[in-house]
């Protein structure tokens, strides 16, 4: 992955970076060491000239492995958007800081947990029931991106067409749900979780009041979708079936959701580019809302798999979550 | 009632739908290998039933057939969904749909159904783990403070929801309650500003701040209320203006924040007192039923969709209250207002 920033002025580091990774990435034992001595102050608050100072060495003995890490998407320089002057540029930050901001939702606790094996059925079966409910809700907040675009027909026209393209993308989640012995109006009518509604409810905000920062944000729900950043999707979920084969039903219908929203991607093409392109929307503040957006999606994602591993881990639940109807309280 | 069936399916026995719904809330829990029902409060030991079956029962009633293997396995027939069905009806834990024959519902008896559930869902919030934490002067300093930080932002929010809810409303008479309460609550907010000037937080440093997604799962959920439905709305609100006795309990609580982490500034904590007695005076223990009243009777689909509304409320609460205690989990205080990470390297989510 090629750094637009030829140095780092705000560096943050990834949540997770494996062993593995960090001696991929650094081959010296010393400039591993210093990363690990450094990682709470590559927070993306902290200049690099501050960060040098504090542990004794120059900035530029600090820009090297930082640098070396980038390639690899496990740093970002957060004022890289910021600070970027032209569209191309601020492409460029773009795309590096929405990969990186979908590997920090991609390595969250609930994925780690599910390649390692450790997801028992009601963690995959809640999984896929929340996802279900946020990308049924397409309904809501790709519709209301196109219901608010006003300004430019040409991009409405856009948006519009990632509707048709995301409306009924949950059949395929239903089917896999009844195929595993859930009633399919049971699913439909079921009770999101507190953070599955914040984050559609979040996207639907967004979808109302920036449609240039909503077609950035869909580049991190298309990540997600995908489920895993750098496999290709068939092996990831092949993997995951053999590691699970009593969740084969809706794995199944996961891969299929996937490769559909993947491939809907690839043909689409980068949405907010052609936005951009047609909608002139350069100025100091684009990048501003982009960078705010890529890190309130991952937040409200991050939240999103939080509440599914709270929840669904519990071993006795009912799935799926009924929502109250007061002809039994009567 | 008709949950019998007696079709044979390649070996399993095809079982058809009971008409009865199980009660909302009701959670299903194992103690000394005896399945236990909970609800409302309430515990229901089943002795002698296995854990498979009652589990399976609840699961089918709930809308997850099991497949014909785990029939066989663990004996479920019929007759078994039937018995357990209707020991289920006798002790009000279902209910049977069939035999509710109304259509609307009276705003006195939704009034009384909202009284029912709300000291249940107060209880539920409170017994977060953070409430303990503070409380004790176990939660860190950075949580103490992230949580006046939330606050604040939850509070000013009110121009995010409650103008949300009224420039959607249709029916002017309740417009103009809402806009009363508007009136009321506008400026609230001051009072944690107020506090975290004191404990010496610059105001621009918090207007600054990003709040955090949970803070913003609250607000945004009531806007999609107000907009929806005033109804919705109108239950929602309520239920934060039920005191259920806890306002008491508040000035005690911020009380014991003292010690730990307003030392010799006390005047951080006069104004969340001074808020919690403006509540007070307010007299909002009324509202639900001066809002349901002005809009009268009201479909059981209408009333059930405002009323399930706040339960999610509840729940968005709770989330809202884990996020503050797992994103402020941090060694120092952090205020959120540039690309700090979102959850404190390397450290797993607080339990609940």
């Amino acid at each position: 992955m090629s750094n637009p920033s030829a140095s780092f002025t705000y560096p943050l580091l990834a949540s997770q970076v494996e062993p593995d990774e960090l001696r991929a990435a650094l081959k010296d034992d010393a400039e591993q060491e210093l990363i690990l001595n450094c990682r709470t102050h590559l927070n993306g608050s902290e200049s690099i000239d501050d960060i040098a100072c504090v542990n004794g060495i120059s900035t530029a003995q600090l820009q090297r492995p930082l640098s070396a890490l980038a390639e690899r998407g496990l740093v970002i320089d957060t004022h890289a958007m910021l600070n970027a002057k032209a569209t191309e540029q601020l492409l460029e930050s773009f795309v590096i800081e929405s990969c990186f901001w979908s590997r920090e939702v991609l390595t969250t606790r609930f994925f780690r947990r599910l390649r390692a094996g450790d997801a028992t059925s009601n963690l995959i079966s809640g999984w896929v029931i929340e996802t279900f409910h946020y990308v049924a809700a397409a309904n809501e907040y790709t519709a209301a991106a196109v219901a608010y675009c006003h300004d430019n027909l040409t991009t409405r026209r856009r948006l519009a067409d990632r509707y048709f393209e995301q409306h009924q993308e949950s059949e395929v989640l239903l089917k896999g749900l009844v195929a595993a012995g859930m009633e399919s109006s049971r699913v439909v009518k079921s009770f999101p979780l507190a953070s599955t509604r914040a984050l559609i409810n979040f996207l639907t905000e967004l979808a109302i009041t920036d449609w240039l920062a909503f077609s950035g944000a869909l580049e991190i729900v298309y990540a997600v979708n995908r489920g895993t950043l750098d496999q290709n999707i068939a092996e990831y979920y092949e993997q995951l079936a053999q590691q699970y084969p009593f969740a084969s039903e809706v794995l199944d219908s996961m891969a299929a959701f996937a490769s559909g929203s993947d491939l809907a991607r690839r043909q689409g093409g980068f949405l907010l580019q052609a936005i951009i392109d047609s909608a002139a929307t350069e100025g100091s503040s684009t990048g501003n809302r982009l960078v705010t957006a890529l890190r309130d999606t991952y937040e409200h994602f991050a939240l999103f798999f939080e509440g599914v591993e709270d929840y669904y881990s519990e071993p006795h639940i009912l799935l799926p979550r009924r929502p109250l109807d007061i002809r039994t309280e009567l | 009632m008709s949950n019998t069936a007696n079709n044979e399916v390649a070996g399993a026995v095809a079982l058809t739908k009971p008409s009865a719904e199980l009660r909302w809330g009701l959670t299903l829990d194992v103690e000394e290998e005896n399945p236990v029902v909970r609800l409302n409060g309430a515990k229901y030991k089943f002795a002698g039933v296995p854990v498979p079956l009652m589990f399976a029962v609840l699961n089918f009633l709930n809308g997850r057939e099991p497949s014909d293997q785990e029939k066989q396995e663990i004996g479920l027939t019929p007759e078994v969904v039937s018995t357990v069905v209707e020991v289920l009806c006798n002790h009000q834990l279902a209910v049977d749909l069939d035999q509710v024959g109304e259509e609307t519902i009276a705003p006195e008896k939704c009034v009384s159904l909202c009284r029912s559930f709300f000291p249940f869902w107060k209880e539920k919030l409170v017994s977060h783990p953070l409430w303990g934490l503070l409380a004790s002067g176990e939660a860190s300093q950075a949580q103490f403070v992230g949580w006046l930080v939330e606050n604040f932002h939850f509070i000013e929010g009110i121009h995010d929801r409650l103008a949300v809810a009224i420039a959607e409303c249709d029916n002017p008479d309740v417009r103009a309650l809402l806009s009363e309460h508007y009136s009321e609550e506008h400026d609230h907010s001051i009072y944690f500003m107020s506090s975290l000037n004191a404990l010496g937080y610059d105001p621009k440093a918090i207007l600054n701040t990003r709040p955090l997604p949970g803070t913003r799962a609250v607000l945004n959920f009531m806007r999609q209320c107000g907009r929806r439905d005033s109804l919705q709305y109108g239950v929602c609100t309520a239920f934060f203006e039920a005191s259920g006795g806890t306002r008491e309990a508040a000035e005690q609580f911020y009380g014991l924040l003292m010690k730990p982490y307003i030392g010799e500034k006390l005047e951080a904590i006069d104004p969340l007192v001074e808020h919690v007695a403006l509540d007070n005076a307010c007299g909002h223990d009324s509202f639900i039923d001066d809002f349901v009243n002005q809009i009268g009777p009201v479909s059981l689909s209408r009333a059930s969709a405002a009323i399930s509304a706040c339960a999610l409320l509840v729940e968005t609460l709770y989330l809202w209250t884990t996020d503050i205690m797992r994103a402020y989990d941090q060694p120092h205080v952090v205020l959120r207002n540039s690309a700090q990470q979102y959850r404190y390297p390397d450290r797993e989510p607080a339990p609940l």
